[in-house]
């Protein structure tokens, strides 16, 4: 039941009846029986999966929270700071006994699922070269969202664990939260003590919470089926057959990807959040314009935020503060090379993230590759950051003025359509193909001789793709300078509903869905 | 406050509906014969007809309503579509009563199979069908029947789901769709150009075979129905050829089941020649009659209804002035494709074979030739010079032979020519060739 399907509406629609007429005290147990309805519909064998990762940490949550219970009725009665220290170190030296086992428990369970069939290829082909034959490969179940309710799951006990906030007693809160069928296959990735605060003691059913929500909704379905399926077709028609197109095509193939990505990605995003908010429930924020990005930082501080604050808290962070980055630091400043240490201290933790945000998208080298750019490049801001302004001044660059802040935005998003060629290719090698051919068949001429019907559309569909990208453009600007639902809000009611109507059916209309069409999936299902 | 809000919900969801419906109608396909009769029968008058004609393409391909109108007075509306479903009779009956409630309901069989339906036969089933109760339950039955998945039921439901993206081949025609006005009568050119011999397809079988539990539940509950609400019902079957043994068997089943019932059958598969058809002709292709075989037919089923219905002519009727306007302006349509004696009923005989006329030219005129035909007393001969007007009798001869000095140079001219024999009740015409012999000058 994928989030752009009538059927999910319908199912939405028949759970948030259900949510508010059997009370509050009900709604929680409505959404349990939703989101297993949610993940047995789209496979019973995943079930086993997610409940797994859901008993894992909840249990280990419990007995961390258990062991710090008892560690604080001993600390206090302990009677000297010492013996307070020492009970304060076994227990966390217990607690962490358990996180490092439910760790290698639910990353196992994500690693299996996920890495087996690659991790066994790549063996392979090391096996082969050794000439010892090679492993049979088996079928390994992949689960929806896994990436992203195990993620989830590991915020959770690693919280517990740093005492961000007590464990769980009910385990009803903590499926419903883990198992939570708007944001199980493609986040956001929420954070559990958020998700609580907001359904602890039910929700009161209201007005502007169904009414925003469903204008969210409507907007992510206008992203998903106007914009990105439809531009999915042109992508696809030439990006599938690159060899009957020159560089130029191929070039803006990749741009029109970028376009479709963000638009399908968040896409989804405003509708699952918009049906979330449907049911009180607000989920985290994971897109800010990132087009307007004036930086790679900056584009990654906008695009998939919940992800990149995941990384942040959970191994930026911990990469940061360890042992081996302390150890080196260390060691450079005793051989007098304080600023290598420190730049290790920086960078390390940033390849870190990309390596891990690389393989977290896919099992596949390319994905290694996509992490690695944006390591690059990142790395490449941090390190000649206090360059820039120097290098500007050298030059007379007035970097207030609006032409210079929109060059900066049209590099940013250059520099992200580049790293897309590895995201959106077969392989490493086709993404070499596809640059190469860029940067030597670009024969720009062709472009002049351009007809819808070689991107397999009509030229009314083509026009469509331009007018609904110029709305994207527009909405998007206008979110950024304003609250816009709050804004249409306080319009007259003949506006307001004018403008909601106007996005229903161009939802209804222009969306590409139907026999013929198969509204894709969206892109991220597939992390 | 919670007034207000609830006042707004329910005036949103209106104007939702509303709007949903209109770009429905507009975005849906244009299936010509289907949109004209289901959509016209809609503008007929309450409890005006005599006769609903149910059924798919057979029935306004073999019933012209507007020649039954313009030879007996009578108002026989085909409220039938391509495709049409025999399992979904009942719904159609119960949504047609609502208008015609005491009207005489005619239930072609001939579309019944053993349970398949295609989706197409779906779309056409409920395209043009005005949202009612009787289409929902009629979709509920039809997807139990075909064993739809969900995704193919959504689309019954919400047939948006299929047409929205005809958004970028809409015309003015698409918001407007004027209906013809025609009561069903068809002008398409198949069905008014084309002659097909279908002899060789032609199955004929007494035997029966037995009939699957979804048909007997669909007709049985057709059947009750019909009786607990005194529905007058008559079943036909038509000549078609081509059909597979098992479905003439299974269509032979059927007919019996329904007369075992107590339900008056009209069982013309076997019995083309009965109705005056000339299969070698008189189709145009294996499952429909073209205008001169529906003509025939016609006149015989308006005999059979007046005879054993009652119905009475209306032609003088002020309350029927539409249905006079209808036919004269169909006359004048279909007029290039009939000769004149062919609106008249009970004047035809397969005995005489078509004469195969040759043409040639001589001196200033045309010479047209023609073997005798056995049986003949005389010929008519017709004559046009475009395939877009009427052919005009120009002899009435008791030669073979014809000279037409009303011609002129550059022009092409069609002739064809008709037997006769005369008799006690008056002149009886034999076939004549549709094509005709052409000659340019």
């Amino acid at each position: 039941m994928s989030y752009q399907t009538l059927n999910f509406i319908l199912f939405s629609a028949v759970v948030l009846l259900l949510y508010y007429l059997l009370g509050r005290r009900m709604q929680r147990m409505v959404l349990l029986a939703a989101n297993i309805t949610f993940f047995a519909v789209a496979g019973l064998e995943y079930l086993p999966f997610i409940a797994a990762t859901t008993l894992l940490t909840y249990f280990a949550g419990r007995i961390m929270g258990r062991i710090y219970r008892k560690a604080e009725e001993k600390i206090a009665l302990a009677e000297t700071p010492a013996d307070k220290k020492v009970l304060r170190s076994g227990a966390k030296k217990r607690a962490k006994a358990v996180l490092v086992i439910s760790l290698l428990l639910v990353v196992g369970l994500l690693a299996y699922s996920k890495y087996t069939t690659f991790l066994l290829k790549n063996l392979n082909q090391l096996l082969g070269f050794a000439g010892w034959g090679k492993i049979e490969l088996f079928k390994v179940i992949l689960p929806i969202g896994v990436s992203f309710y195990t993620f989830m799951a590991l915020s959770y006990i690693l919280d517990v664990f740093w005492k961000r906030y007590k464990a769980e007693k009910s385990l009803l809160t903590y499926g419903v939260f883990l198992t939570y069928f708007p944001h199980v296959v493609q986040g956001p990735i929420d954070r559990f003590n958020e998700f609580k605060e907001q359904i602890d003691g039910g929700v009161k059913l209201s007005y502007v919470n169904l009414t925003h929500g469903a204008q969210l909704a409507i907007w992510g379905f206008f992203k998903k089926l106007v914009i990105a399926d439809r531009l999915g077709l042109i992508v696809n028609a030439v990006l599938s057959q690159t060899d009957k197109f020159s560089g130029v095509y191929i070039a803006l193939a990749i741009v029109l990807y970028s376009v479709q990505i963000y638009a399908d990605f968040s896409g989804c995003i405003d509708i699952v959040s918009g049906i979330s908010e449907m049911f009180g429930i607000r989920l985290r924020k994971n897109f800010n314009h990132p087009y307007f990005s004036k930086t790679m930082p900056e584009f990654w501080r906008r695009w998939h935020i919940s992800l990149q604050e995941w990384f942040k808290d959970y191994i930026y962070y911990p990469v940061s503060a360890s042992a081996l980055t302390k150890a080196v630091k260390k060691h450079c400043k005793a051989k007098e090379k304080k600023a290598v240490g420190e730049l290790f201290a920086s960078c390390f933790p940033i390849l870190v993230v990309w390596l891990i945000t690389g393989i977290w998208h896919g099992a596949a080298w390319k994905f290694v590759v996509w992490g690695l750019f944006h390591a690059a490049l990142l790395l490449g801001s941090k390190i000649f950051e206090p360059l820039f302004p120097k290098i500007s001044k050298a030059l007379h660059i007035d970097t207030e003025n609006f032409g210079w802040r929109f060059w900066q935005m049209v590099r940013t998003f250059l520099l992200c359509c580049f790293g897309r060629l590895f995201f959106r290719a077969d392989s490493i090698s086709v993404a070499f193909d596809w640059i190469r051919r860029i940067f030597t068949d670009f024969d720009f001429k062709t472009i002049l001789n351009f007809k819808a019907e070689l991107f397999g559309i009509s030229a009314p569909n083509l026009n469509m793709v331009v007018l609904s990208i110029a709305v994207l453009w527009i909405v998007d600007l206008l979110q950024e300078r304003m609250p816009l639902r709050e804004t249409l809000a306080r319009q007259n009611l003949v506006f307001r509903w004018l403008i909601i109507f106007a996005g229903l059916f161009a939802v209804i209309i222009y969306g590409i869905y139907g026999p013929g069409y198969e509204a894709s999936n969206f892109i991220y299902e597939q992390f | 406050m919670k007034i207000k809000i609830a006042v707004k919900i329910i005036a949103f969801f209106a104007i939702f509906i509303l709007l949903f419906h209109t770009a429905s109608e507009i975005l849906s396909t244009t299936d010509v014969m289907n949109y004209h009769n289901i959509g016209g029968f809609y503008e007929e008058p309450e409890d005006s007809l005599d006769a609903v004609y149910i059924g798919s393409s057979n029935c306004f391909t073999y019933w012209n309503s507007l020649l039954a109108w313009g030879e007996y007075g009578i108002s026989v509306y085909p409220y039938a579509g391509n495709s049409f479903l025999y399992f979904a009779s009942e719904y159609y009956i119960r949504e047609a009563r609502k208008i015609q409630p005491d009207a005489l309901y005619i239930v072609n069989i001939n579309s019944l199979t053993d349970g398949q339906i295609e989706q197409t036969s779906m779309q056409n089933m409920i395209d043009y069908m005005p949202p009612s109760l009787n289409k929902l339950q009629m979709i509920n039955h039809l997807v139990e029947i075909g064993d739809f998945s969900m995704a193919d039921r959504m689309e019954f439901y919400l047939p948006m789901i299929l047409f929205h993206s005809r958004w970028e081949e809409l015309t003015e025609y698409d918001v407007e769709r004027p209906l013809d006005g025609r009561k069903g009568s068809a002008v398409f050119d198949q069905y008014l150009k084309t002659s097909t011999d279908i002899t060789e397809g032609y199955v004929l079988t007494e035997k029966e075979r037995s009939l699957s539990d979804k048909i007997i539940q669909s007709t049985d509950s057709l059947l009750d129905y019909c009786e607990e609400e005194n529905v007058k019902v008559l079943f036909v079957t038509v000549p078609q050829a081509k059909l597979e043994d098992k479905r003439v068997e299974r269509l032979n089943a059927l007919n019996t089941y329904i007369e075992s019932r107590g339900f008056t059958v009209l069982n013309y598969l076997p019995d083309p020649e009965g109705l005056g058809l000339d299969i070698k002709t008189d189709f145009y292709n294996t499952a429909h009659t073209n205008i001169h075989g529906s003509a025939k037919y016609t006149y015989h089923l308006s005999q059979y209804l007046i005879e054993h219905y009652g119905f009475t002519d209306k032609r003088q009727d002020g309350d029927y002035t539409a249905w006079n306007q209808a036919y004269d302006s169909y006359l004048t349509e279909i007029a290039p494709f009939l000769l004149d004696i062919e609106l008249d009923a009970d004047n035809r005989t397969l005995e005489l074979s078509a004469p195969e006329p040759i043409a040639a030219a001589q001196g200033a005129e045309n010479k047209i030739t023609w073997e005798k035909v056995k049986g003949a007393d005389g010929y008519l001969v017709y004559k046009r010079s475009s395939k877009a007007t009427a052919r005009v009798r120009i002899a009435d001869t008791k030669e073979c032979a014809l000279l037409d000095p009303e011609v002129e140079s550059g022009v092409f001219y069609n002739y064809t020519v008709l037997p006769y024999r005369e008799t006690e009740q008056g002149r009886l015409y034999g076939k004549y060739s549709y094509e005709g012999v052409g000659l340019q000058r």
